[in-house]
């Protein structure tokens, strides 16, 4: 479980929210610059907060606002807008960078159906391609919550439904929360269980509304 | 030519690849920081290490008496603890050689590290990985093109170095004259051979550095770019 309570001071706001994540899917919503991906990197390690706690699996990771747990012993996939992959890596060797277990990450990989890239360089690569790959890097490291910022966004139709469909059936094997940043409603509303709306800082559950 | 003549070379070769050595080191540990903190007076921080490279080499060279001199704060020091001078021998051609080529390296090298995605390097912390390690499996090998420009500029100048040389090594044959100085002083002495001599063995020299470099780079580093 994932329950996070943060505040920070952005450049122009106050980011003051509270959500909380069993082992499902939970979608962030809202415009540009409205803090979503600072709530990723909070609970991932990689931005400091000012005030708040952030508890996965009862493992406090923060606690009034300091943090106790540094970004490389959170065991946090994160899946970065850009995908964040390695260039100079081959597909294996960004998998395989912080995989726990081989077998386990060339099944997913042939779940996914990467496996036969694993030589090809990120540049090499489709958009989708990339996507997977970077999804399944977070996934090898068999973490304890995963976070994806907007991984569809630059997807086309057809893609983005075969993705949907991959990242269902990861979540059904691997019961971990998942919190995902998207603009796109239609795709919130398919996968999320539970939908969070930031605005001006604070954070509504619209999960009813839509 | 006999073997006192080829003095000069020894020098510059020892020299400018030593203070690369240095500025290499200490100039990715400084840029790699310094790319990644913002702190109060960074700005002045960095206008004093890109310094010596809009100074006149003799403002440089002055300054460095200044302070490695008899009378200088560390040259003092030097003589007192260590009974070590500075001044008039070849490490004073290394120092200079050090500080003129460090604002090339530490330009290149904070160009190096803020030019791909700082998402890369924190993706690698996220898989459970130490900073040191993410350093040399990540940052490093990103920063590498960037950083051999830097090692490139920083050897060359170090080979090239004149001005401050001469101000704090002197010009002592077979103690502390380097190509540049062996040059400048056969031109001075109206040996035009002698100065074509080593003219024509720096450009090669330089050109040589400079080519090999760039094919190891291409053939080792840099298979995964286009």
């Amino acid at each position: 479980m994932l329950q996070v309570a943060i505040c920070k001071q952005l450049s122009h706001f106050t980011l003051d929210v509270e959500l909380t994540a069993n082992n499902e899917i939970i979608a962030l919503a809202g415009p540009s610059g409205s803090g979503k991906t600072t709530i990723l990197e909070a609970i991932a390690g990689l931005t400091k907060l000012d005030e708040g706690s952030i508890v996965v699996h009862h493992r406090s990771f923060v606690a009034k606002g300091k943090s106790l747990v540094p970004v490389q012993q959170r065991n946090v996939g994160y899946v970065f807008q850009d995908y964040a992959l390695f260039p100079h890596k081959t597909v294996w060797e960004n998998i395989a960078y912080g995989m726990k277990r081989t077998s386990f990450a060339k099944q997913m990989m042939e779940d996914v159906g990467i496996h036969h890239l694993k030589n090809q360089y990120p540049h090499e690569i489709s958009g989708g391609e990339k996507q997977r790959t970077a999804l399944i890097r977070a996934f090898a490291i068999e973490p304890d919550v995963l976070l994806l910022d907007e991984p569809f966004a630059a997807l086309d139709e057809q893609t983005k439904t075969t993705s949907y469909a991959q990242l269902l059936q990861l979540h059904e094997k691997w019961q971990i929360p998942i919190v995902l940043v998207s603009h796109n409603q239609e795709e919130v509303k398919h996968l999320a269980s539970r939908i969070y709306m930031i605005q001006n800082g604070k954070v509504y559950d619209v999960s009813d509304n839509t | 030519m006999s073997e006192t003549n080829l003095f000069p070379l020894w020098l510059s070769l020892r020299t400018a690849s030593i203070s690369t050595v240095i500025v290499f080191i200490v100039g990715i540990a400084i840029a790699y920081i310094m790319a990644r903190r913002t702190f109060f007076g960074k700005n002045a921080l960095e206008a004093f290490f890109l310094l010596p490279l809009v100074l006149p080499p003799t403002v440089v060279g002055f300054g460095l008496l200044y302070l490695f001199g008899k009378n200088g704060l560390i040259g003092r020091a030097l003589a007192y603890l260590f009974d070590f001078q500075i001044v008039f021998t070849w490490y004073g051609a290394l120092i200079a050689a050090i500080v003129v080529s460090f604002p090339l390296m530490y330009q290149s090298a904070t160009a190096a590290f803020g030019q791909y995605d700082k998402n890369i390097e924190n993706a690698a912390l996220t898989m459970g990985k130490s900073r040191w390690h993410v350093f040399w499996t990540i940052s490093f090998p990103l920063a590498w093109p960037g950083l051999l420009a830097g090692v490139v500029l920083a050897f060359a100048r170090g080979l090239g170095e004149f001005g401050a040389t001469l101000m704090l090594a002197g010009y002592i044959p077979g103690q502390t004259d380097t190509i540049p100085m062996a040059i400048y002083f056969a031109v001075e002495a109206g040996d035009m051979d002698k100065a074509k001599y080593w003219v024509i063995l720096i450009v090669i020299l330089g050109f040589a550095a400079i080519y090999w470099l760039n094919w190891w780079s291409t053939k080792r580093m840099m298979k995964h770019r286009r």
